[in-house]
Formats: structure tokens, C-alpha cells, sequence
């Protein structure tokens, strides 16, 4: 989504200003990307998100609550980490949860198979494109589906059939979501509230917002930064990234570089250097700024922006299957969410280890039942896209969204209708990030530091753990060749001219 | 001061290292650093090629 964004900036389809108005909406001019290509995208990033969030709580951080030790034999759940205060698996509530562990695979799959009804595939779907989307959203395109399993049907089907099998897999992952996704963070949480004040962190919190819900852009999720809640302007201008503690060489009198102009040269030889991730910062005055992204982020910069603030429902589903039961916008739905919590939570606990799983989870059906109302604004046989060409002249973009795991941007620069510079400034780097020029600790290692992990070694792992894993961490896209026994067979070297050398047999 | 590594930091997407300072009467965390043990590349990757190619390649980070 942001390598095309920052297409469709340097091709003119859309003019992102960089900032936002006073309601955290981002007022594109122009913006000509049609309405189905727009829903469509959206449709498609919102499946992989809400996919992306239920296997975040369920398959990668449950068993930091779970103890699972009582099952023997039972891979991929052992080895496993265990201390002394984790829920026992084999309890009521510990059975409860190693089943909906189980169901959430099914709920993953539901998930990725209605996004694939638009997109051909997921994850890593090939269907968006700078201007909107390549799918047919046609009423007399032939195919039908061939089967009544979620797992065998393979699109592209008509518009009338798209939508009902769609809508009818959402419903069943809105439904778990109210049903059993959120009640069980509620549950946790409520086991665990000793961790709504660990792993603050930086307090400061910064999205690009996302899912444009019209043409001029009034945003399901808002863009802003916020220190700790009070709500402050961003502008992408501001972004710019230091090396002193990474991997990498700038040149010379060279110290904080903006994303157009920024570097990626590899070196071993910074001294300093602990990490292969740059240390993403805003510099709004002269100093750098901190910032956490994520779900976290999303929920509270776009509970701080009052003004246009999305209305959805899940009033439409079964009364046993609500959770809200009446129209509601993101704020409603943390008030309700905050209403469960035992003792009750403020929103300012929001910025803790819990309180990035419970955004997640509540920005999970936010999205799912946005996409709920978005599915019939389609309109079938409607323009999907607008094409334009690569320019011959000199061109720049920046494309801003929200991954998953949160605010991600790329900057593209074209020459010669070639790439000239690309740079990427991910949500990991962010959030991951070493140390800066300041010697500011990044995100997750400020989470980390003045948390109380107590004095039992293996309680001090799990408990290092639970506040790791709210951050969602991927960096799990790089560049590797190995053999099938896992060996390193070659290392490459990129050339500024885009070649590759192999450089060394690494051992 | 006691020093915990965790390395690698289990289910999560990718590889990340993680070295925090302990103080061994209180608990309290004192230091902390978050390593990314994974060079990307994609910046490199994309050079001189058509920037159709981005949302290709790109489209995974």
C-alpha cells in the first residue's frame, strides 16, 4: 500500500499534503482515484489487517498468559517459557482459551479468503495498483463459486456473488470478534492488571492514518501525534532517520537525514552500531522526537480527533453476537471497551503493555465492521481504476499508510522513468529502533526500561516477553540465500548502480 | 546489575535480540537494547529498475 501510494504521489493520482486538518483527515487535491478503487483498496488492506491482529493476540502472544507445559508433546505450544503466574492450560478458563488459540486459525483463513475474493491472493496480494485496483468488479463476469467451503473457493466471481460470500465470511469474523476476540482480551487483562501500567514507554504516540472513507479524505483512521493524550500536528516533512547506533555509514557532517534524501549503506565498521534498524525520529523544532506507531497509536490519535470521527455499527449482526449493539465511532468503542475492565481502566492506561492489546483487538472491529458498510457502497461494473503513466521527468512521491503493525512510508524518486532513490521507514524501525544521536533510547527499549520484572529468573523472561510482543514486531522481510540445510550459501553486495556482487561465502 | 539476553525473541516475524540491565535487588529494568539482526535491502534492491516494479517487490515491508 505505500509503495503504491508513493506512485500514485509522484504520478499525480493523489496529492498527499503530508499533513493533516484539525480533525486528523488528510484533504488529498487531487484525488483521482475512483470510488470502487478506493473501496476496494481499503476492503483489501482491512482483511489483511484484521487477519494480521487476531493472529498477533492468539499465535503470538497468548502463550506469554498460558501455560501450556501440562500438554505434553503438543508442538508448536512446546518448548515454551513458563512462569509461576500464567493461567493453567489445562483450567477451565486456560481450556477456553487454547481452543479459541485453535479457532482463531480458522478465523485467520476466513479472513485472508475474503480479502482474496477481491485481491486473487493473500497475504502479499498483487491486485492494488497506483490508481486503484486491477479487479473486476463486473455483473457479468462469469465465474460462480464452485463450493460452499471458505477454504475452496477461488475468485474472481460476479460482483452480487463477490459480495455475499464476502459479507458472509466478514460476518462470521465480526461475530468471533465480539464473541470471543475481545472478551478474552477483556478476561486477560483482567488476570493480568499489573500490566496496564508497565511498558509506557515513550507516551508518545504518532499515526499517519488510513482507509480514506471518501475523496476527500475523511479518514476511518486519523493522522496526528499525541503526547500521551494531548493531540499535537504532524507533518511527514518532519520525518527524518539517524545511523549513529545502526549498521549503516552516512557521509560526511551527515546526522539526521529526511527520507527523500536518506541513505542505505550497509557497513560492519560503526563501533556504536547494535543494530541492522535505522533510528526513525519527528524533528517538529529542532529536537528529535520519540515515537511509538501501531494499533495503539491508531486508536487513541483517532479517539483525540472528535470531529469527523467514522460511525459503524454491528447492529446488524445476531443480538447474541453484538458486542456494541447500536452505531458507535471510535471513541464509543473505547468508553464501552474501558467499561469491562476490573478494576475500571482510564484511557490514559491505554499507553501500557495491555493497552496495545486491547487497541489492537478494538481497532480489529472497527475496521471489520467498516468493511461491513463499505462492501455494499461498491458499485458493480464502476471504473476500479485510473491509469496514468510514468512521467519522463524528474518525479518524487511519499506514500503513507498503516500497516498492521503500523505507520509505514516509502519515498520514491524517478529519473529517467527509473527508481533513483527508494527508501522505506517501516513500523518496526520505528518502533524498534537503537539509540539516536541524543543517545534517546527507541520505543520498545524505553517500554522496557523502569518496568518492574521481579527477581525469578524465569518469571523476569516471560515477563521481558509481555512487554515485547504488544509491539507486533516484523522484521522478517530481508534479504537472505540459503541452502535447504539451512546454511548461508552467498552474501551480495548492492552496487549504487543497482547491480548485485557477491562479495563473500559467509561460515 | 544482572544482564539478560534474549536472543532470539520467539514468536515474532523475524529475528530480534534483546539485551536489558537488571538491577538484582529491585527488579526494575535499568538499560535496555533492541538489536534487528536482519538487513533488509529493499532500498538497494529497487535501484535503477522501473518503479512499476515497486509495488511488487515492496509491497511486503
Amino acid at each position: 500500500m505505500a509503495s503504491v501510494r508513493s506512485l500514485e504521489n509522484a504520478l499525480g493520482i493523489i496529492g498527499d499534503p503530508g499533513t493533516h486538518d484539525v480533525n486528523g483527515d488528510v484533504p488529498y487535491n487531487p484525488y483521482l482515484i475512483p470510488d470502487n478503487g478506493r473501496i476496494i483498496q481499503n476492503i483489501i488492506h482491512g482483511a489483511d489487517t484484521v487477519m494480521s491482529h487476531i493472529t498477533h493476540l492468539y499465535h503470538l502472544s497468548a502463550l506469554d498468559y498460558i501455560n501450556t507445559s501440562t500438554f505434553p508433546g503438543m508442538g508448536p505450544w512446546l518448548p515454551s517459557y513458563t512462569a509461576s503466574d500464567m493461567i493453567d492450560g489445562s483450567s477451565t478458563l486456560g481450556s477456553a482459551l487454547v481452543t479459541h488459540y485453535v479457532e482463531a486459525l480458522a478465523m485467520r483463513r476466513k479472513m485472508h479468503t475474503a480479502g482474496a475474493l477481491f485481491s486473487g491472493r493473500q497475504p502479499i496480494q498483487n491486485a492494488i495498483v497506483p490508481g486503484g485496483v486491477t479487479t473486476l468488479y463486473s455483473t457479468t463476469y462469469p465465474l460462480s463459486p464452485s463450493s460452499t467451503q471458505d477454504y475452496d473457493m477461488y475468485g474472481p466471481f460476479n460482483a452480487g456473488d463477490t459480495n455475499t460470500q464476502f459479507s458472509a465470511l466478514l460476518n462470521d469474523v465480526r461475530a468471533w470478534i465480539n464473541t470471543t476476540y475481545i472478551p478474552d482480551v477483556v478476561t486477560v487483562a483482567n488476570a493480568f492488571p499489573a500490566f496496564w501500567s508497565q511498558g509506557v514507554g515513550c507516551a508518545r504516540l504518532l499515526a499517519y492514518g488510513d482507509f480514506p472513507v471518501d475523496s476527500s479524505g475523511t479518514m476511518l483512521l486519523k493522522r496526528g501525534y499525541c503526547n500521551t493524550l494531548s493531540a499535537q500536528t504532524f507533518d511527514a516533512a518532519d520525518i527524518v532517520e539517524y545511523v549513529d547506533y545502526s549498521w549503516y555509514q552516512y557521509g560526511l557532517n551527515e546526522s539526521a537525514l529526511d527520507p527523500y534524501s536518506g541513505r542505505t549503506e550497509p557497513t560492519k565498521a560503526n563501533a556504536s552500531g547494535y543494530s541492522w534498524l535505522k533510528a526513525p525520529r519527528l524533528m517538529p523544532a529542532g529536537t528529535p522526537l520519540v515515537c511509538e506507531v501501531g494499533p495503539l497509536a491508531r486508536m487513541v490519535n483517532t479517539h483525540l480527533r472528535a470531529g469527523t470521527q467514522v460511525t459503524v455499527t454491528d447492529a446488524d449482526l445476531p443480538a447474541a453476537q453484538q458486542l456494541v449493539g447500536a452505531p458507535y465511532n471510535a471513541s464509543g468503542l473505547i468508553a464501552a471497551a474501558l467499561a469491562l475492565t476490573v478494576p475500571v481502566q482510564p484511557a490514559s492506561a491505554l499507553i501500557s503493555a495491555l493497552g496495545r492489546h486491547a487497541a489492537r483487538a478494538l481497532e480489529a472491529k472497527y475496521i471489520a465492521d467498516a468493511m461491513a458498510l463499505w462492501v455494499n457502497q461498491l458499485v458493480a461494473d464502476a471504473q476500479c481504476y485510473t491509469y496514468k503513466r510514468i512521467p519522463k521527468q524528474i518525479s518524487k512521491g511519499a506514500g503513507l499508510c498503516e500497516a498492521p503493525r503500523g505507520a509505514l512510508g516509502h519515498w520514491i524518486k524517478i529519473e529517467g522513468r527509473k527508481v533513483a532513490k527508494y527508501q522505506c521507514v517501516v513500523p518496526t524501525t520505528w518502533n524498534g529502533s537503537p539509540k539516536d544521536a541524543l543517545a534517546q533510547h527507541g520505543p520498545i527499549e524505553q517500554a522496557l526500561m523502569n518496568s518492574n520484572i521481579g527477581l525469578n529468573p524465569t518469571d523476569q523472561i516471560v515477563r521481558l516477553l509481555r512487554l515485547i510482543h504488544p509491539f507486533d514486531i516484523c522484521i522478517a522481510c530481508a534479504v537472505h540465500i540459503v541452502s535447504p540445510d539451512g546454511k548461508e550459501k552467498l552474501k551480495f553486495a548492492i552496487n549504487p548502480d543497482g547491480r548485485p556482487t557477491n562479495i563473500e561465502i559467509s561460515e | 546489575m544482572a544482564t539478560i539476553t534474549i536472543d532470539p525473541v520467539n514468536r515474532i516475524e523475524g529475528h530480534l535480540k534483546v539485551v536489558v540491565t537488571v538491577n538484582d535487588t529491585t527488579g526494575v529494568v535499568s538499560d535496555a537494547e533492541c538489536t534487528g539482526n536482519l538487513f533488509r535491502g529493499f532500498e538497494l534492491i529497487m535501484n535503477r529498475r522501473d518503479p512499476r516494479d515497486a509495488p511488487v517487490i515492496c509491497q511486503r515491508i
